[in-house]
C-alpha cells in the first residue's frame, strides 16, 4: 500500500495518498527517509525523482 | 507380569532414544529452548509407552485395551494443530518470517515423528517379547539406522548448486548477478547494501529442483534460515534489509540477498545448502510423462 508520495514535480503525481513536495533532490531524499522511518515502511524511488513510501 | 514389564521398558526406552536422536538430527526444525526440548521428549516418551504397551495387550489378549491404545494414538493428531498455532503466533513477531509452508512442514514432521516413535517402540517390544534382549538390541539398531536414512530429508545443497553472487544496482534496482531483486529508493541504503550485503545464486541441478525453487514458501524458508544462522541487520523501520530470494524467470536460478550480522560468505553458502527442502514445495515434474516430454523437447535436464 502506498502511504505517501514525495516529489519535486507535483504535476506528475495524483491520487489518494498524501503528497509531499520537496524543493530539490536532497530535500526529497531526506523527506522520503523521514517518512519511511516514521511509518516503518520502505522508500522506493521512481526515475523522475519521485519517491513512494510503501508498506509491504 | 515381570516379563511384560521388561518388554514394555525395553520398547519405551528404544522409542524415547529414537525421539532424542531425531531431535539432534534436525535441530532447525524445532525451537531450541530447553522447555521445547522437554515437551518434545516427553511426548516422545508417551508415544513410545503407547507403542510398547500394545504388544502385551495383544498377547494377553486384551482387545479392549488395544482399542483404547489406538484411541490414545489418534490424540497425537492434535499435536500438529498445536504446533502450527504456536509457530504461527511466534512468526508474526519474527523480523524474517519462516512462512506458513515452513511452519506446516515443521508441524507435520513433529506429528509424524511421534507416530514413528510409536512404531519403533512397538517393533522393539515385539522383538524383545519374541526373541529376548539380543533381538531387541538388533531391532533398535536397525530401526535407528533406517529412521536416520528415511527421515532426514533432502537439503537445498543436494538438489542445487549454491555459488557466491555479486550485488549491484541498476539505478535504484538492486540486482543479484542478472536477477532483479527490489527497488531501493534511498541513496545511503544503496551504499550500505553494496558495502555490507551478501548474495548467493542458487542454481537448480534439474527440472525437479527448478520446481522446488519456484515455490515461494521454499524461498522464504531459505531466506529465514540464512537470517537465523548469520543474523540480520533488518529492524522494524529498515525493510530495505529484508533478505529476499528472487527467481530468474528464464533459467529458474534464484538470487538471494541478505544483510547479515556476520559477514561471511562461506557461512552463508553453508546455511543455504543446509536449508531443508519443504514437503509442500517438493514436486517431481520429471516423474510425469508431460514433464519428461517437455524436458526432452527443450533440451534441459
Amino acid at each position: 500500500m502506498i502511504l505517501a508520495v514525495v516529489t519535486m514535480d507535483p504535476c506528475t503525481v495524483t491520487g489518494g495518498a498524501p503528497i509531499f513536495i520537496g524543493r530539490d533532490e536532497k530535500e526529497c531524499a531526506n523527506m522520503a527517509r523521514t517518512l519511511s522511518r516514521i511509518m516503518d515502511a520502505m522508500a522506493h524511488c521512481l526515475d523522475n525523482n519521485t519517491y513512494i513510501i510503501v508498506s509491504h | 507380569m515381570e516379563n511384560y514389564l521388561a518388554t514394555i521398558i525395553a520398547g519405551t526406552l528404544a522409542g524415547t532414544l529414537s525421539r532424542i536422536q531425531l531431535l539432534r538430527m534436525d535441530y532447525r526444525q524445532y525451537p531450541g529452548y530447553p522447555h521445547g526440548m522437554i515437551s518434545h521428549i516427553s511426548l516422545g516418551f508417551i508415544a513410545s509407552a503407547i507403542g510398547s504397551v500394545s504388544v502385551p495387550a495383544i498377547m494377553k489378549p486384551d482387545f479392549a485395551a488395544v482399542t483404547f491404545l489406538a484411541l490414545a494414538a489418534t490424540q497425537f493428531r492434535e499435536i500438529r494443530g498445536i504446533e502450527r498455532t504456536t509457530l504461527d503466533n511466534l512468526d508474526k513477531k519474527e523480523l524474517v518470517q519462516r512462512g506458513s509452508d515452513y511452519i506446516e512442514g515443521i508441524a507435520r514432521t513433529f506429528e509424524a515423528r511421534n507416530y514413528l516413535v510409536m512404531f519403533t517402540a512397538f517393533l522393539v517390544t515385539a522383538a524383545f517379547y519374541l526373541t529376548g534382549l539380543p533381538g531387541a538390541v538388533v531391532m533398535t539398531v536397525l530401526l535407528a539406522a533406517s529412521v536416520r536414512y528415511f527421515m532426514s530429508g533432502k537439503n537445498i545443497g543436494d538438489i542445487c548448486e549454491v555459488v557466491p553472487a555479486k550485488i549491484s544496482f541498476d539505478k535504484n534496482l538492486l540486482k543479484v548477478d542478472e536477477i532483479d531483486v527490489m527497488n531501493v529508493g534511498l541513496p545511503e541504503m544503496r551504499d550500505k547494501i553494496i558495502n555490507e550485503g551478501l548474495a548467493v545464486k542458487i542454481v537448480p541441478r534439474d527440472f525437479n529442483a527448478m520446481a522446488v525453487l519456484s515455490d515461494v514458501g521454499q524461498r522464504m524458508a531459505i531466506a529465514h534460515t540464512a537470517a537465523a544462522l548469520l543474523g540480520t541487520k533488518k529492524d522494524i523501520d529498515t525493510p530495505e534489509f529484508t533478505p529476499l530470494a528472487r527467481k530468474n524467470v528464464d533459467t529458474g536460478d534464484v538470487g538471494l540477498y541478505v544483510m547479515p550480522v556476520i559477514n561471511d560468505m562461506e557461512a552463508l553458502l553453508l546455511a543455504v545448502k543446509r536449508t531443508p527442502v519443504l514437503e509442500s514445495s517438493r514436486s517431481k515434474p520429471l516423474s510425469t510423462g508431460a514433464g519428461r516430454v517437455a524436458v526432452k523437447n527443450n533440451g534441459r535436464q
